[in-house]
């Protein structure tokens, strides 16, 4: 979808309130918000689900907001990015990550719980998703924002608010635990 | 194999995945909040100027202004430019009228 489409559907609904365009652009941007979330929660469907629908919910309310400065996928991903920060927050995790072992249990559990079958995944997928789990969480958003969504740096800054140094920081750390962990799990051969 | 070689190796399958819509988007779309749009509060902010412009009129007595500055508008004319003026009002108005029974009968015209 164009980025003149995307502003003239956010247009619609925020001038007119026509939700019928909101569903478009949501139909069209679900799967790479839920994606996201996804690689954040280290697979939990359920959970990603309640925040992808956060995301879209705040990104309806804010539609005037969107100027299309930018493309609509960026400027929802960098709501869906501070929808994780609040709910990291909000359970008393900090940005910085929580010690790892308690983070890699949480984030175990909550994978547990909310795996489902809906969403055919290779295992390898999954091992990836899991593997996502030895990162700190703004190592892990930085990491899968570029290997994943492709961004480049400055927009991940951007999207992030995290200056463009310590982007480079947590690419460098992340990339080097994630690489280490597959080495030893098998993955180069 | 380098880090970002490997890393690149393993991610292509996760940049591929399509997560299925599975009724997501109507779910989004169920949860949606009732909000006034910009036309809507455009169309309020209207009627509370006209409200406001009505309200003020009536309590300043603006039809003496408006009459007091119509009538010193016309002693101020010529006589001639007085029959010139009244002679465009007159004209204005007449065409107005016209507009208005022409239309008329092409509505009745095309509901037919």
């Amino acid at each position: 979808m164009g980025r003149l489409n995307d502003l003239s559907l956010a247009t619609q609904v925020a001038v007119f309130g026509n939700k019928r365009a909101f569903d478009q652009l949501v139909r069209e941007y679900q799967s790479p918000v839920r994606r996201f979330f996804l690689s954040q929660t280290a697979g939990n469907e359920a959970l990603s689900d309640d925040l992808a629908q956060d995301t879209f919910l705040k990104a309806y309310t804010h539609i005037g907001q969107y100027r299309g400065t930018s493309a609509f996928l960026t400027w929802l991903t960098r709501i869906a990015y501070n929808v994780w920060y609040d709910h990291c927050r909000s359970r008393q995790l900090k940005v910085n990550g929580p010690p790892l072992a308690t983070a890699v249990s949480k984030a175990e559990a909550e994978a547990g719980a909310g795996t489902s079958s809906s969403t055919q995944r290779s295992s390898l997928q999954i091992d990836l998703l899991a593997a996502l789990k030895v990162l700190r969480d703004e190592e892990r958003s930085c990491i899968t924002l570029q290997l994943v969504d492709g961004y480049a740096i400055d927009e991940i800054a951007a999207i992030s608010g995290l200056p463009a140094n310590t982007v480079k920081s947590h690419l460098r750390r992340g990339k080097e635990k994630l690489a280490n962990y597959l080495r030893q799990n098998g993955y180069d051969r | 194999m380098t880090d970002n070689e490997l890393l690149e190796q393993v991610f292509q399958p996760i940049r591929q995945m399509q997560v299925a819509d599975d009724g997501f988007t109507d779910r989004v779309a169920r949860r949606l909040p009732r909000q006034r749009n910009a036309l809507q509060l455009s169309r309020l902010w209207t009627a509370f100027c006209v409200v406001v412009a009505v309200a003020l009129f009536v309590l300043l007595r603006g039809w003496q202004v408006v009459a007091y500055a119509l009538v010193t508008l016309l002693n101020a004319l010529p006589t001639r430019q007085q029959l010139l003026l009244f002679a465009v009002c007159a004209g204005i108005a007449g065409l107005i009228a016209l507009a208005e029974f022409t239309g008329r009968e092409l509505r009745q015209g095309l509901s037919t």
